[in-house]
């Protein structure tokens, strides 16, 4: 009940035509950036943040939260017409949507993706409402060594749960925290690694880092093999967008799976949307009758994945608001804006910020509905938008970057570490080295610190701390398992395939 | 790409141990609570330098044909990084004292014809509006304090 009156309490401030607004533009700009092949989601939040700056904090999440649930429907926009993954987590849509598209059911692929994507997004806020309030009370019990394990089992499952290189992501975290290090020493007012450089002495910026690698870097890396695309040219009706019955009946179970899966990953630091999708899409094989189908053109292909990586955004919003721990790059960059906005995330913003809190739950309602439509109705819009040429769309982003990150501090040196991330992220891309850990740590550094050293004072300097007491021993044998459990299946793979080779 | 791999596990140790020699100037103890400044990066430092060493070890230790065979594709690629790079490295050094403006229109015109732009009347006219739109929307709009550079004097933000 208390809930409901919470929900409703948001919905007015969520409802007001200023809110309103921000979270079209927002799911709007969501939608182009996540169809835009080259921009991730976090790359557009990046360069788009200091847009909101003159916002109200509410505001300017709803806008971002409206942006991040956006940028998971436009991927499949791509995916399905030019087989290019708008994102990462639109991947999987590539196999069958577009060979549905080759088949001549470009709008029904559009279509089942647009209502799984809007039945998923709304079940996971539905989700998010009732698990953030039972975790809050209990993360209302959590002290400094606690909240150091959970920061440390956050990295530790990004780095093991990111993908590719375990060695690399760890890489990326290590180098994510030393970056956060430079500046004035929060408890002892010293100046630590500014190497003499005075704009060194506030400290890096995480938005400096956020843009620089996803957004410069992204921008470099296009540079090197420039993407022609090519649509499948099938004019698209809204009449042919919703589903019959029988594509009814072969989604409705997809659907569901791939919200539960997607919703479940999603609150994991680090697996976030694309390994959902992955997910998805091989427990729906598993499940189907005519697995034979996947990858030609099965609507279940689809469904499962879309829906998993859209409910994605609701779970990766639990750990964001009620434990103050991003997942994902896109939530840092979010619990960055947050801070920036003087706003604590944590347990104790539902106490002390309950009309955020909740006005940006409530938009994700909306948003979801006005996402709904407008991945419905629009699609021929987004279609001629897609075809902005990449040599006005890079410049652009380049500008928007440089502009967006001196606007900040008003700082040119703000600028020069621009260039020196950006430069970092295109070598970061050029060794498949994940980008999220480094922005992730960046974020969470100074956290981590502060909870390690008042721990330590409380422990006058004894490391038992974190062992005795339960919730922060099983946190970080979770972190432990996170890091090892990627090394110990690849051992298994090896000598599973030695025994098949014998 | 084997090569690239072992020069980047070996710039990243070294520059752990420069961290590492850093932090060790600045009060590291961790007795009775005391924590110091330097605690932190010395000891990421020492996670830095062992992970970076396993990278340059796994680098030696792998046989080639496990790696892509270039660092750059093909050329032309690098060609083109390198004068996005070129160019940006420019507009960041002119940005005091020629101006934002002028700084992101050198960016405009350095980056189109990268990306495949020819037509070098749309390359001007984008390199002009663009900075012409950021000054209204960042400068007169926002409020940005933008530097302005030579402009200063015929482009006012208040």
């Amino acid at each position: 009940m208390e809930t409901l009156q919470q929900l409703m309490m948001g919905f007015q401030i969520a409802i007001t035509p200023i809110n309103l607004l921000l979270c079209f533009l927002g799911a709007l700009a969501g939608t182009i950036i996540g169809a835009l092949p080259g921009i991730g989601p976090s790359a557009g939040l990046a360069i788009l943040l200091p847009l909101t700056f003159s916002m109200n904090p509410t505001s300017a999440m709803i806008m971002m939260a409206g942006l991040y649930c956006g940028s998971m429907y436009g991927g499949t926009i791509t995916s399905v017409l030019i087989n290019v993954p708008g994102e990462s987590s639109s991947v999987m849509t590539c196999l069958d949507g577009y060979q549905m598209a080759l088949q001549g059911r470009a709008g029904k692929a559009l279509g089942i993706a647009a209502i799984g994507s809007f039945i998923a997004g709304t079940a996971s806020v539905v989700f998010l409402m009732l698990l953030s309030i039972p975790l809050v009370k209990f993360a209302l019990s959590f002290g400094p060594p606690e909240y150091f394990a959970l920061m440390l089992m956050g990295l530790c499952t990004i780095a093991g749960l990111t993908g590719g290189s375990v060695l690399k992501a760890l890489l990326g975290t290590f180098l994510g925290l030393l970056i956060s290090t430079p500046g004035m020493d929060a408890f002892s007012g010293l100046p630590r690694l500014t190497f003499g450089l005075t704009g060194l002495l506030g400290g890096v910026d995480f938005l400096v880092v956020a843009v620089g690698l996803f957004g410069i870097g992204e921008v470099l890396f296009n540079a090197e093999q420039i993407m022609k695309m090519e649509f499948v040219t099938e004019k698209i009706r809204i009449k042919e967008v919703w589903p019959n019955r029988a594509e009814w009946r072969a989604s409705a179970m997809p659907i569901t799976r791939g919200t539960i899966i997607g919703f479940l990953v999603g609150v994991l630091p680090g697996a976030g949307a694309t390994i959902a999708s992955f997910i998805s899409y091989a427990a729906e094989k598993r499940f189907s009758k005519h697995p034979e189908q996947f990858g030609k053109g099965a609507i279940e292909g689809v469904a499962g994945p879309e829906s998993a990586n859209n409910a994605s955004t609701g779970g990766a919003m639990v750990p964001l608001l009620t434990l103050g721990i991003p997942g994902s790059g896109t939530t840092a960059i979010m619990l960055g804006a947050l801070m920036m906005f003087g706003l604590q995330p944590g347990p104790l913003l539902f106490q002390k910020n309950p009309d955020f809190v909740w006005g940006v739950i409530a938009s994700m309602y909306i948003g979801n509905i006005m996402l709904l439509v407008m991945n419905i109705a629009c699609i021929p819009l987004f279609v001629k938008i897609l075809k902005i040429p990449n040599a006005l769309l890079f410049p652009l982003i380049i500008v928007f970057a440089t502009v967006g990150v001196y606007s900040v501090d008003g700082n040119i040196f703000d600028v020069w570490m621009l260039y020196v991330f950006g430069v970092m992220g295109y070598f970061m891309k050029k060794f498949d080295m994940p980008p999220a850990p480094v922005v992730l740590s960046v974020v969470l550094g100074p956290m981590i610190e502060r909870a390690l050293r008042q721990s330590l004072t409380m422990s006058l300097g004894s490391y038992d701390i974190f062992f005795t007491r339960p919730i922060s021993a099983v946190l970080l044998l979770l972190g432990l398992a996170a890091v090892l459990w990627p090394v110990i299946d690849m051992v298994r793979q090896r000598r599973r395939a030695r025994t098949g080779s014998r | 790409m084997k090569r690239a791999e072992q020069v980047l596990g070996a710039v990243l140790l070294l520059f752990a141990i420069y961290i590492g020699y850093e932090s060790t100037l600045i009060e590291t103890g961790a007795d009775f609570g005391k924590v110091g400044a330097g605690f932190m990066p010395f000891w990421l430092s020492v996670g830095l330098g062992i992970t970076s060493a396993a990278l340059l070890g796994r680098a030696v230790a792998l046989p080639a044909d496990r790696y892509p065979p270039a660092f750059f594709p093909d050329r032309a690629g690098g060609m083109r990084v390198f004068w996005v790079f070129a160019g940006y490295l420019l507009a960041v050094v002119v940005m005091k004292p020629l101006g934002m403006m002028i700084s992101l229109a050198m960016i405009m015109a350095a980056a189109m014809p990268v990306f495949g732009s020819r037509n070098w009347k749309i390359i001007v006219f984008t390199s002009i509006a663009t900075p012409v739109c950021v000054y209204v929307v960042f400068g007169l709009w926002l409020k940005v304090d933008l530097p302005m550079g030579i402009l200063e004097n015929v482009l006012s933000i208040y």
